[in-house]
């Protein structure tokens, strides 16, 4: 069902490299001001390519961009840019392009295997109405590129002490579209199986954990045992559980079966 | 003592270590849930007390971290209830001084957990109140109507279903299907897959019987239709809103007073 010659994959390493260049401009060089430009060439190349991706099956699938992890370098890359564009500490928000460089490998290579098994896109059906889902995946992947950008500067505050607020920031703004991506996907679970949680579903058991947790970080500022270095590592520390549960394991599953 | 025992009831400390208990075992159960589906299936489309008694006390060593987790979630629901009373009784006997603006502030975060309160009582009640028709009770057949009876004698014929196909890349697979019920009343209506219909405190569901992925191109299937009538279900969608309002309120309120 599905036509891979029509994907345009040169997109999606001419945006990885263009990550890559943009994380070398992390560092002081003849680079360092082509940093930015870099960074939204890629997110524009990116955006090409999960075009052609929601076109490739010869009718346009808006879910089928948003929800493979191939979306999160998309939306790392967007919140990225916009808190470069916003903050007054541009040098410290631009290092989360090396996480950016670092994803958009991992999910290049991942295509390849998903395209490879011929299960990169998938049917549509009404059990998938295309505006919940698309809506879901959407605010859901958006809630998980803010969370690992908050692992990110939560490292950045342990090497430098000098970033509480950007990731205590980044974790409110997970907690919230996370909340969001909870409600609308309550909205299809409900439509398409009758209960707004699916209790034989391991993905909304791992969602609520997730979010939990989110709810656990918010309270501990009210602890006086939890000042930021402490808070922010625990927040680096679960970028492992999370990226595992959410990612690498569903992505083997895949794989394996 | 009472002063003492009710501190720990309303604390964060207890909040903190709850949190932790409850994350463990949704991951705890995620796990069982992926390696035991079968198990799990039918939670789904029964009343928690059904289940346990069918599923749960036969299957214990991969079923113990179900109850253990209401438990646990329970705790947490006295724990916010505490919170919240605490926090209220608080913020109330200090609002003339404070004004209205910061009273309203100071209590968002109580309004917050009062949404998280009513979510858990949401989905305790989804679980263990109403009813939940069982797999396959209610059919509709390709080439025949099938008179059943809901609870509370409300009689109602389910017509056959009726499906239209995808053309082009996806030609032969199903776009929608629908059924037309008629009540005993003579009231008629249509009901398609994940576009339920609301009928006299019930919910009506259409959905494709087995494996939706497997079915023949261009074939008609035979579909189930879940009836359930649920309480819980207003109260968790509606508090789930409003809590992500309260606190995109709250942090901007904070970001505006920093």
């Amino acid at each position: 069902m599905t036509e891979p010659n029509a994907i345009p994959y040169w997109a999606q390493y001419a945006a990885a490299a263009a990550f890559g260049l943009s994380a070398l401009a992390c560092r002081p060089g003849r680079l360092k001001a082509a940093g930015p430009f870099l960074l939204l060439a890629g997110l524009l190349l990116q955006s090409w390519f999960l075009l052609g991706l929601g076109r490739s099956s010869g009718m346009f699938l808006p879910n089928t961009i948003v929800s493979l992890e191939v979306f999160l370098p998309w939306a790392l890359a967007a919140l990225a840019l916009v808190h470069r564009a916003c903050s007054d500490r541009k040098e410290a928000a631009h290092t989360a392009v090396i996480l950016i460089f670092a994803v958009a490998l991992l999910t290049t290579l991942q295509t390849r295997v998903l395209a490879a098994q011929g299960s990169l896109v998938y049917p549509p059906g009404p059990m998938h109405p295309a505006g919940w889902v698309t809506t879901f995946f959407f605010t859901e992947s958006m809630a998980y590129a803010a969370f690992f950008l908050a692992c990110w500067f939560a490292l950045g505050h342990l090497r430098r002490r000098n970033l509480p607020h950007t990731f205590h920031n980044y974790l409110i703004l997970s907690f919230v579209l996370f909340s969001l991506s909870q409600v609308l996907g309550a909205v299809w679970s409900y439509l398409g199986w009758a209960v707004p949680f699916h209790l034989s579903s391991d993905r909304h058991y791992n969602s609520a954990a997730f979010w939990l947790f989110l709810a656990l970080y918010l309270h501990l500022k009210f602890l006086p045992g939890w000042p930021a270095p402490r808070r922010a590592r625990l927040v680096a520390i679960a970028f492992i559980p999370v990226l595992y549960f959410r990612y690498l394991a569903y992505f083997l599953g895949k794989w394996t079966s | 003592m009472g002063n003492r025992i009710w501190k720990f009831l309303a604390g964060v400390h207890l909040t903190l270590w709850l949190l932790w208990a409850s994350i463990a075992l949704f991951v705890t159960g995620g796990l069982y849930v992926k390696s035991d589906k079968a198990i799990f299936d039918p939670l789904n489309q029964m009343l928690l007390e059904d289940w346990l008694r069918e599923w749960g006390a036969g299957n214990l060593d991969k079923t113990w971290w179900l109850p253990l987790l209401a438990l646990v979630l329970f705790l947490l629901g006295i724990n916010t209830a505490c919170c919240i009373l605490d926090r209220l009784a608080y913020h109330w006997n200090r609002r003339r001084r404070t004004g209205t603006r910061t009273f309203l502030a100071k209590i968002t975060p109580t309004l917050i957990h009062a949404c998280f309160g009513i979510i858990l009582a949401g989905h305790f009640a989804s679980m263990c109140v109403g009813f939940r028709s069982r797999s396959m009770e209610f059919v509709s057949r390709p080439g025949e109507t099938a008179h059943y009876t809901l609870p509370g004698n409300l009689e109602m014929a389910v017509g056959e279903p009726r499906c239209e196909f995808f053309q082009g890349p996806f030609a032969g697979s199903i776009r929608q299907c629908r059924t037309e019920i008629v009540f005993g009343s003579g009231e008629r209506r249509q009901v398609e897959i994940a576009r339920p219909l609301h009928w006299n405190g019930f919910q009506i569901h259409l959905r494709q019987a087995g494996s939706p992925g497997k079915a023949a191109p261009y074939a008609t299937p035979e579909c189930e239709l879940l009836v359930k009538s649920d309480p819980g279900l207003g109260l968790i969608m509606a508090c789930f809103f409003v809590l992500i309002l309260l606190t995109l309120y709250y942090y901007a309120e904070e970001k505006a007073t920093d």
